[in-house]
């Protein structure tokens, strides 16, 4: 008996996952003879969304340069509908560059693009990323209040999905 | 042909200028990133970045009979952060003014030189001073007459 039971279970798991489902019939004897079947697309959020984001290298700006650095990332990013990828750049002193002599000298920099960005789901391609419309970029000045040396700040990018 | 061999180097130039080089690509499985800012101590050029300069007259009159004369040059110094100027105002080492009337014939006027020694600081511009010292039994025994003297303005960077 139980292997009948297991037996009758088995076929009725496999008939449920390779046979189609079907909701209406349509025959002689049916008052309509159409129907309606809705075909739709499914997806896993995890495994079927993906975002790139490319950010520069470690650089370095000349003593005196008065034109902005320019420090952009590059996006590009394929969200569930509804989302937007957020990309955000904070400075860890507080947009200076801090002496790495040991001494409290600072060089202050005007940042542009810094804080959040926010990117549609779709944007971009896989290997053509773009550019946020805001430049990130850093445009020290005070050059001359400072004693000649090496200045430093640490950038951090980081990406949300919304 | 040329021309378009030139047009496509200038481009490929432009973009090795102006497209800044990516290191590292944040995804879902690396969300965060750090890029380090850091400034040379050289210029655009490549040229050192560390600098000064002081400005010393050309000539200083003495009235006749002043003790007291002060001499005043400025100096204008970037330097790196450990690094101090030092400006030293020195003479031919006999602490006189000379006077000659005719060929042959000389006479001298003592002085003394008060903080002929000066060191600034790695962000300086400034006025400094020294002061030419003649005292009153050196002018009061002295041939009336027009003396004179060089002094030597030498600058050293030292480390601090």
């Amino acid at each position: 008996m139980k292997k009948i039971i297991a037996t009758a279970l088995a076929l009725v798991m496999i008939l449920a996952v390779s046979v189609p489902a079907f909701a209406v019939d349509i025959n002689q004897g049916s008052v309509s003879k159409e129907a309606n079947v809705d075909v739709k697309t499914s997806y896993d959020e995890q495994a079927d969304t993906w975002y790139t984001v490319s950010i520069p290298a470690d650089t370095s700006i000349p003593w005196n340069q008065a034109k902005a650095k320019d420090v952009s990332y590059q996006v590009a990013c394929q969200l569930a509908t509804g989302k937007k990828l957020q990309v955000t750049v904070t400075s860890q002193n507080g947009n200076s560059l801090n002496s790495t002599s040991g001494s409290n000298d600072k060089l202050s920099y005007a940042a542009a693009g810094f804080g959040a960005q926010t990117f549609e789901a779709k944007t971009g391609e896989k290997t053509i990323l773009v550019a946020p419309s805001v430049p990130v970029t850093l445009t020290v000045s005070g050059w001359n209040s400072v004693p000649v040396g090496e200045y430093k700040d640490t950038l951090t990018y980081t990406v949300a999905v919304i | 042909m040329k021309k378009i061999i030139a047009m496509v180097l200038t481009l490929v130039m432009m973009f090795a200028i102006c497209v800044p080089s990516f290191a590292a690509t944040l995804d879902k499985d690396n969300q965060t990133g750090t890029v380090e800012i850091n400034t040379l101590t050289t210029d655009e050029t490549g040229k050192d970045a560390e600098k000064y300069s002081i400005t010393i007259p050309a000539s200083n009159e003495i009235p006749w009979g002043k003790e007291a004369n002060t001499i005043t040059y400025s100096v204008d110094a970037h330097l790196l952060y450990n690094h101090k100027l030092n400006v030293e105002v020195t003479n031919d080492g006999t602490n006189t003014m000379k006077f000659k009337p005719v060929e042959g014939k000389e006479f001298t006027l003592a002085y003394s030189l008060a903080d002929a020694s000066a060191q600034f600081g790695p962000v300086t511009t400034a006025e400094a001073n020294f002061t030419v010292n003649v005292a009153a039994d050196a002018w009061n025994t002295a041939v009336v007459g027009q003396y004179a003297d060089t002094l030597t303005f030498t600058t050293s960077l030292v480390t601090a």
